[in-house]
């Protein structure tokens, strides 16, 4: 059954450009809550802007920046609503992150097929205005789908169907798969840069080298995958938590069992190439009564820090009423991962990272607490020593 | 005619021996048109222009000498963010651990990408900088500052032999090198068997001073500094231009 992917690129951009039609040309960055840059336009990118900048590097990087903050509700409610016109087309609609969607559409042929998915383009073009018309990739294969709709300009349509496929996924880059970082700069050291060189070598190297998610993302890029369309109110959610005795007084104590627990979560979102959008953490105290916290995420991920970041700010302001006896952490949303991966996607082996071997040399000759890497936590302290964190530098 | 040629052609064979085996930098014929090192934008452009090439060459050693409060950190930082736009991280040796990241990045420096070393003394400061040198991924250093070395009569020598292989290693990876320093003493300026050894391996030296502080009402709101261009091996020396350094949460100047 072919798979259908729907594809918005910087959503909440461009919504806020459908309602301000002059803002196209203008630099523009949307912060999310913890001040950091979610997406920024084209101009504000030329200008150095860069996802993941704190809103203060971004004013830096570009004077006449135009930064808001993202109205993740508005954007939510009108993803809700996209949402809602795909049911009318198919049974199976699943989303990937805001402005990205797969849908199973019904067996047609490719003629067909573009039919179908022009009839779609101008459905949700003729509802939700020329800013957010989509690029629509089609195939039978989720991965190849998704790498369609990322391969062709809003507004078109590129169905890639039958004995198309090997040859469409062979000349593109290799970065396309979700793989880590380490993964993606070892294959360019070994002169891999095409999905096509990547789906050519031998299967057990591939397992040797990068393991069965190295194994699973050469099965993608040969064009084999089996993932199916999953119905958003059918997505899975992972649990995991832990008792404490003696219960845990101190935030650090918490922190680090959360930590162990969220590692063994993530683990297995990560081996799948999966992120969740969802956080819900609960704390139970040893007089009976309860804390429970929910996070909706502005976009999916499966990076630890930021989950631990979250929760570290939120109960160091939360007053604890008496030690806590259990803590219980839910990951839901459960996504594919590689909507982020492909947007904020790093440059395989940049120059910090190769660093990293002769940080760890150092660091074995001179000890610990040489290298440093500074973050400014909070701005508008008056001394400089409770502005700033100094910590190890980690590549 | 036939022996001008000759020789010619032997010179020729000479200049291609010697710079395949020692490098295309290390002999090269007289030209009239001037080659512009590689170099790095200070970010005030009335400095950039008094400075020759357009702002401090790479691979070079350049020293901002001055008092406290006289724009050298200032000015390291706005040439530090300068490099990193190009996407390559830099290194900040703090020997005094003074380092003030909050003020950097209000400069313009992207705290991902900034390495900073805080050795446990001098020796080990400049045992790190050198090791620093060696890598071609870094695009600058900052060393902080060289005032806070120890002046006994060994560690001078070994700062000495230091500086000796860090103007071959920079050469090579072309990252740009910036020392702090406290402003020379008027008795060191008077003689001369005073310890020079940091400003004869510089290409340049910029002495910074402050002039005076800008004020807007009872508040002051940054303060005017004097650059002075003590040497410059790319361009004309004994220039001054000045510099103001406001403090509105971002760095601005454009060099008056």
């Amino acid at each position: 059954m072919p798979v259908l992917s729907c594809y918005i690129p910087a959503f909440p951009l461009a919504l806020l450009k459908r309602a301000n039609p002059r803002l196209v040309q203008r630099p523009l960055a949307l912060v999310g809550n913890d001040e950091r840059v979610l997406v920024a336009s084209r101009p504000a990118l030329n200008a150095g802007v860069m996802p993941g900048q704190t809103a203060r590097q971004a004013r830096i990087a570009c004077p006449e920046l135009l930064l808001q903050e993202v109205d993740l509700m508005q954007a939510r409610n009108e993803f809700e609503a996209l949402l809602s016109l795909l049911d009318l087309y198919s049974d199976a609609v699943e989303p990937a992150g805001l402005g990205n969607v797969y849908l199973a559409a019904p067996d047609l042929k490719v003629e067909e097929a573009v039919a179908y998915c022009q009839d779609l383009g101008r459905h949700i073009r003729r509802e939700f205005g020329k800013a957010l018309q989509p690029a629509i990739g089609c195939d039978r294969s989720k991965f190849t789908a998704r790498a369609a709709a990322r391969h062709t300009h809003t507004g078109t349509v590129r169905v890639v169907l039958g004995e198309a496929e090997v040859p469409f996924l062979r000349p593109l880059p290799v970065r396309l798969l979700p793989l880590p970082k380490e993964d993606l700069r070892l294959l360019g050291f070994l002169g891999i840069y095409t999905l096509g060189q990547y789906a050519a070598l031998s299967p057990r190297a591939v397992f040797q080298q990068f393991g069965s998610r190295g194994r699973l993302a050469q099965e993608w890029a040969r064009g084999h995958d089996r993932r199916p369309v999953i119905p958003r109110d059918k997505r899975p959610n992972l649990s995991g938590g832990l008792a404490f005795d003696p219960p845990v007084e101190t935030l650090p104590g918490l922190l680090a069992a959360a930590e162990d627990v969220l590692l063994q979560l993530l683990t297995r979102l990560q081996e799948r190439f999966q992120a969740a959008q969802l956080l819900q953490a609960r704390l139970s105290f040893v007089f009976g009564s309860d804390y429970q916290d929910v996070w909706h995420l502005a976009a999916p991920t499966s990076a630890l820090p930021r989950l631990l970041a979250l929760l570290s700010e939120r109960w160091q302001e939360q007053p604890w009423p008496a030690p806590v006896s259990a803590l219980s952490l839910t990951l839901g949303e459960i996504q594919e991962a590689a909507d982020e991966q492909l947007t904020l996607f790093p440059g395989a082996g940049t120059p910090v990272e190769l660093l990293g071997e002769w940080v760890s040399q150092v660091r074995r000759r001179y000890g610990e607490g040489r290298l440093l890497q500074a973050r400014v936590l909070h701005p508008t302290r008056l001394q400089v020593e409770q502005r700033v964190s100094w910590q190890e530098f980690t590549i | 005619m036939a022996r001008n040629q000759n020789r010619h052609r032997r010179l020729e064979r000479t200049i291609t021996h010697i710079q395949h085996q020692w490098g295309t930098e290390a002999i090269r014929k007289g030209s009239r048109k001037t080659r512009v090192p590689p170099h790095v934008p200070t970010g005030f452009a009335a400095l950039d222009k008094a400075l020759g090439i357009g702002g401090i060459p790479r691979g070079r050693i350049t020293i901002l000498s001055g008092a406290p409060t006289s724009g050298k950190v200032t000015l390291a930082a706005r040439v530090l963010a300068n490099v990193q736009k190009r996407g390559r991280p830099v290194a900040y040796v703090d020997v005094m651990h003074t380092c003030d990241a909050d003020y950097l990045e209000r400069c313009g420096v992207r705290l991902q990408e900034l390495l900073v070393v805080r050795p446990e003394n001098g020796r080990q400061a400049l045992e790190l900088t050198l090791a620093l040198a060696k890598r071609s991924e870094l695009a600058a250093i900052l060393f902080d500052h060289w005032g806070a070395l120890g002046k006994s009569r060994q560690e001078r020598r070994f700062a000495s032999g230091v500086l000796d292989h860090l103007v071959g290693r920079l050469a090579k990876t072309r990252a740009l090198f910036l020392v702090l320093d406290d402003p020379l003493p008027l008795w060191q300026r008077l003689f001369p068997f005073a310890d020079r050894t940091l400003a004869h391996y510089a290409t340049l030296h910029l002495a910074l001073s402050r002039e005076y502080w800008l004020l807007s009402g009872p508040d002051v709101r940054g303060y005017r500094a004097q650059v002075s261009i003590l040497k410059n091996k790319f361009g004309p020396a004994h220039k001054r231009v000045p510099i103001e350094i406001h403090f509105n949460g971002t760095v601005r100047g454009d060099g008056i």
